[in-house]
């Protein structure tokens, strides 16, 4: 997969794709910023870059070169970083390259030389001829002609656009003093990291435990015998209420949802119990939390219910009092139909979450 | 000491799973080394606060986890990968790991890292996202140690860590071991003796719910010079200890 495509994936929420990305163009992107900035800074400003990288994969265009593109990034990264410092932190070299177009901007000076340094790095190493040809060519004519007119380098960016050439001149693994490992850590913290709903939010600020919340409202082997205890609560209702004056229900179905919340409790339905129980959270606790949850939420269910019914009786069917069959064969059933609607929901949620994935024995 | 039990015992109904363990182990990785049935597993699951001892006392990071609240802080610093592993199908890696790291009370400011280096010092960061019923049983062993080590506990039980591992994965699993156990206790609970001799300072060998023979893995060689049997050094010191034990 080249650059280009790594970057479509990366904007299509691809985290491997991230993960390839960093380990082809971090190593190069260190080597380069380590000449200007200590090495944890240039940790810093990577694991910026590459979050800026994974925020921003959408608005790139594959029109130039992928690692110029990141390292168009991390040059602004760094050049934000940098110039949050004193200037006078800044390197001896990085001030006396900052003359020219950068005479007031330290920050840039010091990455333009930088860029140049690692661009000239691919020429071969020092007092190679390559290397020699461009000294003369370039260091003493610009020199010169610098002293002569008091100008300077005449491309502050030279190598911008050229990373494969960095690159090559610098090998895989960075520069020594450069955790990269910490800086992907440090990056994938951010990119793997799940935001909790507002629901488990809320509850965890009601609990006073992230834990708990999490345990009540994600683990499915919580949530199944929660929504099972639901429908043989709410279907106990429904029958209850057909033979009406019947107070038997208030007291039955508390037990029958109490039964259905044991049943979950324990190793017979939670897969992961035995880790559970070496946890600081106790199971106890998430037992009793899921009891007065499974109780509220049957209550506010029940009530939703009978609430939405009553209003549509009285609104909808009011206006048919003309016929007073309908009416009453309206009246006597609705008491039942939003229980056994509520229930019918329950039963398609707990089928569905119980479901066994194709493929799967 | 992090783990200090003096005679402690286990019964599950008539049979006797653990029968007086004394021991005492303070960072380091102890290994411990038994046929099937030998008590290794009930001995582990005490010390991971799961079940209670029948008899006997257990001091575990200098507390007692007969007590509410130092169970609690006990289990704050605590690491443990079952034999069985359990998990949740449609959880990714991260929520898995994640999931645990909130269940050990861990600073929820803190748990991003945690996750994220827990998960990539066992060369799972690729899988980060992918569904457990979707990783194989090696890989499923990995998410376990993971979830075991998110919280960088002081005590660390592992009970048959490498089963479904491969060579390679093994070899890096021994060097995780051992940068773990320069501050943790762990103790390792396997029947693979070379493991033992790879990664542990400190070695056990339980038989009939007993501690038969306690020592280093060299002393464990020495004992089978000239007797047992077995390819490697380590497993004939092995077999004679238990031949010892039984006679």
């Amino acid at each position: 997969m080249d650059d280009d495509e790594l970057i479509a994936s990366v904007a299509a929420g691809d985290d491997t794709a991230l993960r390839e990305l960093f380990s082809r163009h971090a190593p190069w992107l260190a080597a380069r910023l380590r000449s200007v900035l200590s090495a944890t800074d240039v940790e810093d400003v990577l694991q910026e870059t590459f979050l800026a990288v994974w925020t921003g994969a959408r608005g790139y265009r594959p029109e130039g070169s992928a690692g110029g593109w990141v390292w168009g990034i991390a040059r602004r990264q760094a050049a934000r970083f940098l110039r949050g410092r004193d200037p006078a932190v800044l390197s001896q070299s990085a001030a006396a390259a900052a003359s020219g177009s950068h005479a007031g901007d330290p920050a840039e000076a010091a990455l333009a030389r930088a860029e140049i340094t690692d661009a000239v790095a691919v020429l071969g190493p020092e007092g190679s001829p390559e290397r020699e040809v461009w000294r003369l060519m370039y260091c003493e004519v610009v020199s010169a002609t610098a002293r002569r007119k008091e100008g300077t380098m005449s491309d502050p960016d030279a190598g911008r656009d050229h990373p494969a050439a960095a690159t090559r001149a610098h090998p895989d693994s960075g520069p020594p003093d450069v955790d990269l490992g910490r800086v992907w850590t440090g990056i994938a913290a951010r990119v793997w990291r799940r935001e909790p709903g507002w629901l488990e939010w809320a509850a965890g600020r009601l609990l006073r435990s992230p834990g708990l919340a999490r345990a009540l409202l994600t683990t499915p082997s919580l949530l199944v015998p929660w929504l099972i205890a639901t429908v043989v609560v709410v279907g106990a209702g429904a029958l209850a209420t057909l033979g009406t004056g019947q107070p038997l229900v208030w007291v039955v179905t508390p037990a029958l949802a109490a039964a259905g919340i044991a049943y979950a409790y324990g190793p017979g339905m939670d897969p992961a119990w035995e880790l559970s129980c070496s946890m600081a959270v106790s199971d106890r606790m998430v037992l009793l939390v899921r009891a007065l949850a499974v109780f509220a939420v049957n209550a506010a269910l029940g009530l939703a219910a009978a609430a939405g019914m009553a209003a549509w009786v009285i609104t909808v069917l009011s206006a048919w009092v003309a016929d007073g069959q309908l009416t009453a064969a309206v009246t006597s059933s609705a008491p039942v139909v939003p229980y056994l609607a509520a229930a019918a929901c329950c039963v398609v949620v707990a089928v569905y979450a119980t479901r066994i994935p194709r493929g799967m024995s | 000491m992090n783990i200090e039990l003096t005679d402690l015992t286990r019964r599950f109904g008539r049979s006797q799973a653990v029968a007086g363990v004394s021991l005492e182990a303070g960072p380091g990785v102890f290994g411990l080394l038994g046929p099937n049935g030998a008590g290794k597993t009930s001995l582990l699951r005490m010390m991971a606060t799961v079940i209670a001892p029948s008899s006997g006392r257990m001091r575990l990071l200098g507390r007692d986890p007969g007590a509410y609240g130092q169970r609690r802080q006990i289990r704050r610093r605590l690491g443990y990968l079952p034999q069985n592993l359990g998990y949740y199908p449609a959880f990714t890696v991260v929520e898995f790991v994640e999931y645990f790291a909130l269940l050990k009370e861990m600073t929820p400011a803190r748990i991003p890292a945690a996750v994220a280096a827990a998960v990539e010092r066992v060369n799972l960061g690729g899988k980060a996202k992918a569904k457990l019923r979707t990783l194989s049983g090696g890989m499923l062993r990995r998410v376990g140690i993971a979830q075991a080590i998110v919280n960088d506990p002081e005590l660390l039980l592992l009970d048959e860590p490498t089963a479904g591992l491969d060579p390679e994965q093994r070899v890096q699993f021994r060097g995780l071991l051992r940068g773990l156990g320069q501050r943790a206790s762990i103790v390792v609970s396997t029947h693979l003796v070379e493991d033992v001799g790879a990664a542990c300072t400190e070695v056990a060998l339980m038989d009939q719910g007993k501690i038969v023979f306690r020592g280093t893995p060299q002393e464990l060689t020495t004992r089978g010079e000239g007797r047992g049997t077995g390819d490697a050094a380590l497993e004939r010191g092995y077999t004679a200890v238990l031949a010892e034990a039984r006679a």
